[in-house]
């Protein structure tokens, strides 16, 4: 009981640290740092840049999440399909 | 008035016919249906005493009732007719319009690391958006007796502290009249239940939670507290392949054994649930699944709470 109620807060706990470390990623580099031939661009370019960026940092949370799901579920299960 | 209305509408939607089966008990009973319609009753007329005794909150309290009424009366439909998987988030956003077009929101947007951020144009989508995801998150999230008035109990409890702790005092008396409304139904949905909320239930506390959130202005450290409900749906979706209806979808995610236990099935095909990552490690009974829910529901709301604070710091 005691190691399944672990495994299932890590889950939650790893969620947590994957939105927090993101949100600190998108605000602190995608949206701070400062290309030198970023003046290269038009600033409307560098903003949807860093928007799909940000998109796909969100999209990298999602998958980190379904991998360790399915990791948790299939080595704890073992799979018969 | 949930505790009052909720035996009244049990006996109304039996009488109609309108009973779910619960399929992880071994004989299988009929359980009157639909009965969180009591919640969605009982939400609409605080909300009206609430517009009276507070009158300077009058656009909020309509824009709420307007969300809560709208999404409620979408659950009804799919109740007694199922409607298709597509359609169905489709018209739960008609929710959010209420909060869009009263400018119930406010499109700075607190988050962590970057401060406030300016989300004028981007914001109103956002709350089109969010409506209906939270609404069909909580939906999802309620597979056994008590699961989602249980869960939403803890969400609106911590909802609750996150306002008092923004110094958000008013903010707080409509999350209070939801804990009251969800606490008072839950003492007939837990285990083994007497109701089932059905969508009507769902989709409205589902809502509820969405709009109180933004009008609230604690959207980063609810969708913390939420983590829960909102990786259920996901993997639910990604498993099954996109929106699809239950009935569509042969292969079941768990098992009553003849105990009475509940196990999760080793297909590969049927879809990935938080109740079969918490059945992982072997057979449990119902209210010992419901209660690992509730853990998890706990543990996110105290993050969302440590967030907040990072927020504040």
């Amino acid at each position: 009981m005691r190691s399944r109620l672990a495994s299932l807060i890590a889950l939650v706990f790893v969620a947590w640290l994957s939105m927090v470390f993101g949100l600190f990623i998108v605000s602190k580099v995608i949206f701070e740092v400062t290309l030198r031939w970023e003046s290269t661009l038009t600033p409307a370019v560098v903003g949807v840049s860093r928007v799909v960026l940000s998109g796909l940092m969100g999209i990298a949370w999602l998958l980190l999440w379904w991998k360790l799901a399915n990791l948790y579920l299939w080595g704890k299960l073992g799979r018969d399909g | 008035m949930t505790f009052l209305t909720t035996p009244l509408l049990a006996r109304m939607t039996k009488k109609r016919g309108i009973v779910g089966t619960d399929v992880h008990k071994a004989e299988k009973p009929n359980i009157p249906n639909m009965c969180g319609l009591a919640i969605t009753i009982s939400l609409v007329c605080s909300a009206i005493v609430l517009a009276v005794a507070f009158p300077f909150i009058t656009r909020r309290i309509l824009a709420f009732t307007l969300c809560v009424g709208i999404t409620g009366i979408i659950g009804v439909v799919d109740d007694l007719g199922p409607l298709s998987p597509r359609l169905k988030p489709l018209l739960t956003a008609a929710g959010a319009v209420p909060i869009v077009l009263l400018g119930t929101y406010s499109p700075y947007m607190e988050i962590p690391f970057l401060g406030i951020a300016r989300l004028t144009i981007v914001y109103p989508l956002l709350v089109i958006l969010a409506i209906p995801v939270l609404a069909n998150a909580i939906n999802m999230m309620n597979p056994f007796n008590g699961a989602m008035s249980g869960t939403c109990s803890i969400l609106s409890l911590a909802m609750i502290a996150y306002l008092l702790l923004s110094n958000r005092t008013v903010e707080a008396i409509l999350p209070s009249a939801l804990l009251g409304s969800l606490l008072a139904f839950h003492w007939y949905n837990r285990y083994p239940a007497k109701v089932f909320s059905g969508n009507a239930g769902d989709l409205s506390v589902g809502a509820a939670v969405g709009a109180l959130t933004i009008m609230g202005r604690i959207e980063v450290p609810m969708v913390i507290a939420m983590i829960p409900h909102i990786t259920n749906g996901f993997y639910l979706l990604s498993s099954i392949g996109g929106l699809r209806e239950r009935r569509e979808i042969s292969e079941r995610p768990t098992r009553v054994l003849t105990d009475g236990r509940i196990e999760s099935t080793k297909d590969d095909k049927a879809p990935i649930t938080l109740s079969r990552l918490i059945l992982a490690e072997g057979p449990l009974r119902e209210n010992e699944i419901v209660n690992f829910m509730f853990v998890m529901t706990i543990v996110s709301s105290m993050l969302g709470l440590a967030t907040l604070l990072l927020m504040r710091s």
